[in-house]
């Protein structure tokens, strides 16, 4: 039986005056060691990105069988990607040749033929399952605020597409499912110093990265987070100012709100300080060689007209870094940690105008990046500099929702609702595609679209991408899985209630390869 | 076991669910409406104390200055508030007209004129009152899209608006507050009031878009739960917490207030919409577009069968105003806000039954509840309530955090030819509070925000308090004592002002910033490091004491 630090606070709230309790114990009492991690007992990380603003993903899926791309290209006179703007890929299990994607992505295609990446079509945020009548009918069954930028994006972040009429608890609603997944996964990870938060970020959506317990590492997307100092390297003055602040935060007038600050602070300068020792000891433990080449992934091979304001690749470098210190083994100067989650994020894919100008360069940018970080995280797999505590990553994409098929009049899109989504890695059950992609016909009876315009209606939910993603990391219950993703069982039981298809009746998506 | 105790009484402000407390709406719960009467020590509000009165500001302002012997004391200073007390002092303040509107067609940023009006308005109590409003009823310039139609920056034009409009609003009355705010043309583009019609292009029965409705009962008035008067959730016979309204009180407001469209010289044809916002008049009624049905509202109300739209909006917002959960939900927030994160029940309750009676039978004045908020035992004083104390005040939110830290230093700010309001809007976004950009209709950070570590005690403020916001603080403060880049934003500090030696400085800040509360292992740490040989010059030694004196736990919770 481990006890959490929280558990163990709840209960002396029981018995003793929590404050005299929380005031005599450090920190990071009852930290628990992990038991078990289920799955895989190195170090597996989830990375987020966001891609901001609602990207297109009519146009980075595309299938070839005639009559579809014939709707496609129908719908899409002027955005539409010609023949010679697309590869075909071979997704197991469908005809070869039935899709493609845009030459923009042809590294991510290269990922995809060889097994490693998948895309999770028409996913999007749901409360229960829909019909396109269920939507009609309108009601607390249908997603909230359907087509805004802010409130999908929480849904996506938060997995929670009703927060309104929801009866959960404010602090499920105003949390993420990154965050609350870190909650529970918190006990398989024994970290040096102790309780290094799970969560690191970069950009992306905060609210993904929130738990109720656990509060991610917000840092810059350039990797910074560091305290100003009067000189690099620091000062004796430097020196002295620091060491006299973190003596100043053991000041707390017995008050449980100075308490919690000068507890925030004191994570910010513990584990910053550790985070960037831990970044530079375990990078150096790799071969030089490593290093150089993993340096050399993240540059952009583009002209660097074209690449100075890209900013995922420098994230998910960023990533790269702090996925090292993570599972780097403590004995050599690494944090230890056995799970951990990022979050990455770049815009602007509110492509409402001239989206054949300029979504063709943010999917330049995602292939790149994506590309870059799969190849490095290829390459720390083999390192023996881990130990046992290589590293796993697998990678994958929220966006706010995809677009309307029709194009508009300004050769964009509008906003719409369920899209495809990315998964990327070495444990991905890759060169497929999961759930149900979308019928192209504008012209019959629109089952699959809330109107004319072609905005699917989602035939999996967020919650299913997610927890899949979640179990991959090593949370396995029912209590976990309720608690991350309080609207999956409703949906899933509803789904088996009016028998829906197979895939709307199963908590998770099958994109992860068995342990 | 004094501590104990006192523990049992901060988690009773927020967490007590006992199942036998009366649960009536509105009813009293007199055991708890004792409780910060009992023991305080009574400071009488004509004479106050130095820290009281600092106290007083700081909850009062964007943060209290001194007088420095100019006579007589300027509004806004300690030697003010104590000469003339607390009770004048919130008169004068109340008479103060806002000083200068916002103006969302000037070059200057909003959040640069936030700023500016913070640290150098008079009119503090208002701006303050103001707000804390705008983080209740929430718009966003990030909400509002500018359109070709205007010939203004619409988000920042409909702000202005929407500041002025909380600004003029902010010591009057609630109800006549609620309907300025649901006929504003920001809140109408950011929550869809604005078009949100009930028949579509065809003429056909449509529902109206719910978001305003929603957002309306939910963070305007009356939250999620009903409440007891006290602020507590009023639970039902088996204990559990009650909605306080219905998806289906949701949609027949929805219906009620559907309608409304962007002023212009005509009403547009059923179903159909006016394309050209207009950010400078409030929304127009017209009639074809709204749903003339009879809808039942809060505690079964009806709407009357064919009334018209405006008719119809009167009887909406008088339902939802006379709601039993607005006076506890509203008065909480604004304690919240001013003075304390968890007041307990008996405050809450004082001052909603001030909401509910300013004493001559109006309800909603804003001017007694504030007033009531600012005399209460709970604030006054030079300390809080001892039973209180280890639960008591708030975080400063960066806004104040950086207002409270200019206010104290007093520097120059040359508005003339820099921007300094900009600097300080942009330290305050640094620490993710960007006044005028709320990130959603949830504000910078929602009221119920759990307080880490303290199951049961809410921190709204710890919301936005992570790794990198809090390093931010740090940050802002280094970089206003140490960079020489200051003054480009036009900020002028005279260090000369604070006394020159360490013992002195010590002194001075612990009697004036944190108006006699330092701790007296903390002086000796400040001291130690001050003196200490790395700490070469005398300037060093003064800005190391400032910097860790404004960062200590003790100035970062304001009490």
């Amino acid at each position: 039986m481990t006890t959490t630090r929280r558990q163990f606070l709840r209960r002396a709230t029981h018995g003793l005056g929590f404050l005299a309790a929380a005031a005599a114990l450090p920190r990071w009492v009852g930290n628990a060691h992990a038991a078990n991690t289920s799955g895989y007992s190195g170090s597996r990380v989830a990375v987020c990105v966001f891609l901001l603003g609602g990207n297109d993903s009519n146009n980075i899926l595309i299938p070839r069988e005639t009559n579809a791309y014939a709707q496609y290209l129908a719908a899409r006179p002027t955005i539409g990607l010609k023949p010679e703007q697309l590869d075909l890929i071979n997704p197991t299990g469908l005809a070869a040749g039935s899709f493609a994607l845009p030459k923009t992505l042809s590294k991510l295609r290269a990922h995809f033929e060889a097994g490693r990446a998948a895309f999770v079509c028409n996913v999007g945020p749901l409360v229960l399952p829909l019909t396109k009548a269920d939507y009609l009918a309108g009601g607390t069954a249908v997603p909230e605020n359907l087509f805004s930028h802010s409130d999908q994006q929480d849904a996506w972040a938060s997995a929670l597409a009703n927060p309104g009429s929801s009866t959960v608890t404010t602090d499920i609603k105003v949390t993420g499912w990154g965050g609350r997944a870190a909650d529970k996964l918190h006990i398989l990870n024994s970290s040096t110093p102790p309780d290094y938060p799970e969560v690191t970020s970069f950009g992306g959506k905060p609210r993904f990265c929130a738990g109720v317990d656990r509060k991610p590492m917000m840092v810059a997307p350039d990797g910074t987070l560091a305290f100003r100092t009067l000189s690099t390297p620091p000062s004796d003055f430097d020196l002295l100012q620091q060491a006299a602040l973190a003596d100043v935060m053991a000041e707390q007038d017995s008050n449980v709100l100075e308490t919690a600050y000068a507890g925030v602070f004191t994570t910010a300068q513990t584990f910053s300080a550790a985070r960037a020792a831990a970044r530079d000891a375990a990078w150096a433990q790799l071969p030089q060689a490593t290093r150089d080449t993993i340096d050399g992934y993240f540059v952009p091979t583009l002209p660097p007209e074209d690449t100075a304001r890209w900013t995922l690749h420098t994230q998910l470098y960023q990533v790269v870094r702090d996925l090292v210190a993570g599972a780097m083994p403590t004995n050599k100067a690494g944090l230890g940690l056995k799970r951990q989650v990022f979050s990455v994020g770049f815009g602007t894919f509110d492509t409402h105008h001239d989206q054949d100008v300029d979504q063709p360069k943010l999917l330049e940018q995602l292939d790149f990046a994506l590309d870059a970080f799969q190849k490095s995280v290829t390459l720390l797999e083999t390192q023996t500099a881990f130990g046992a505590n290589a590293p796993q990553a697998t990678l994958f994409t929220m966006s706010d929702f995809s677009r309307t098929l029709l194009e508009n009049g300004d050769s964009g899109t509008d906003h719409a609702w369920g899209g495809h989504a990315i998964v990327l890695g070495n444990r991905v059950a890759g060169k497929a595609l999961y759930g149900t992609f979308p019928s192209l016909d504008l012209s019959g009876s629109l089952d699959g679209s809330t109107d004319e315009r072609g905005r699917w209606i989602p035939t999996l939910t967020v919650e299913q991408y997610g927890w899949s993603l979640a179990s991959w990391l090593g949370l396995t219950t029912a209590v976990e899985r309720d608690y991350v993703f309080p609207n999956l069982a409703g949906y899933v039981a509803d789904a088996v209630a009016r028998s829906f298809p197979a895939q709307a009746r199963k908590y998770k998506i099958g994109f992860m390869l068995a342990d | 076991m004094l501590r104990r105790t006192a523990l049992a009484l901060v988690l009773c402000a927020t967490s007590c669910t006992q199942a036998d407390g009366p649960s009536a709406a509105e009813s009293p719960r007199p055991e708890q409406a004792a409780l910060g009467t009992a023991e305080q020590a009574v400071e009488s509000l004509e004479t106050p104390t130095e820290a009281n009165s600092i106290r007083f500001l700081e909850q009062s302002s964007f943060g209290p200055k001194l007088a420095r012997n100019v006579a007589p004391a300027p509004v806004g200073t300690v030697e003010r508030v104590m000469a003339v007390g607390i009770t004048q002092s919130l008169t004068d303040q109340f008479a103060l007209q806002p000083a200068t509107p916002y103006d969302g067609e000037l070059a200057q940023d909003l959040g640069s004129q936030f700023f500016q009006r913070a640290v150098t308005g008079e009119d503090q109590l208002r701006q303050r009152v103001a707000f804390a409003l705008s983080q209740i009823f929430v718009v966003s310039q990030n909400g509002i899209p500018d359109s070709s139609k205007t010939p203004y920056v619409d988000s920042k034009v409909a702000l202005a608006g929407y500041m002025n409009l909380l600004s003029q609003h902010a010591f009057g009355d609630f109800r006549v507050l609620l309907e300025e705010v649901t006929k504003n043309p920001a809140m109408g583009r950011y929550l869809d009031t604005a078009n949100n019609r009930a028949f579509d292009s065809q003429g056909n029965p449509i529902d109206p878009n719910e978001n305003y409705a929603r957002e309306m009962l939910q963070l305007f008035t009356l939250g999620t739960d009903k409440l007891n008067l006290d602020g507590t959730p009023a639970l039902d016979v088996n204990g559990n917490r009650q909605r306080a309204y219905s998806e289906a009180q949701v949609k027949a407001f929805a219906h009620t207030l559907s309608g409304w469209t962007w002023n212009a010289a005509a009403c547009p044809a059923k179903g159909a919409a006016i394309n050209t916002p207009d950010y400078k008049n409030p929304l127009m009624p017209c009639n074809d577009n709204h749903d003339t049905s009879r809808q039942e509202l809060l505690r079964g109300v009806l709407t009357a069968q064919g009334g018209n739209i405006t008719t119809h909006l009167t009887q909406a917002l008088n339902n939802v105003f006379n709601d039993p959960n607005v006076p506890p939900f509203i008065s909480k927030q604004l304690i919240q806000h001013l003075v304390t994160s968890n007041p307990t029940p008996g405050y809450v309750q004082r001052v909603a039954n001030v909401f509910k009676n300013d004493g001559t039978g109006a309800r909603g004045n804003l001017q007694a509840v504030v007033r009531a908020i600012l005399v209460d035992n709970e604030a006054r004083g030079a300390l809080p309530p001892s039973s209180l104390r280890p639960g008591f005040g708030h975080l400063r939110s960066p806004a104040l955090f950086v207002t409270n830290v200019v206010r104290w230093l007093d520097p120059t700010l040359d508005t003339a030819t820099k921007d300094p309001g900009l600097k300080l809007s942009n330290w305050s976004k640094s620490m993710s509070q960007w006044v005028t950009r709320s990130p959603s209709v949830f504000s910078f950070y929602p009221p119920n925000a759990p307080l880490p570590g303290a199951d049961g005690l809410v921190g709204p403020e710890f919301a936005i308090l992570d790794t990198a916001t809090i390093t931010a603080r740090a940050n802002f403060l280094h970089e206003f004592l140490y960079s020489t880049t200051l003054a480009n934003s036009g900020i002028g500090v005279d260090y000369d002002l604070l006394p020159g030696t360490t013992t002195e400085l010590v002194a001075y800040m612990g009697r004036y910033w944190l108006h006699g509360t330092m701790a007296p292992t903390l002086e000796p740490k400040l001291l130690a490091a001050m003196n200490d040989s790395r700490a070469n010059t005398a300037i060093r030694k003064k800005k190391l004491g400032l910097y860790l004196t404004f960062l200590s736990p003790s100035f970062q919770i304001q009490r």
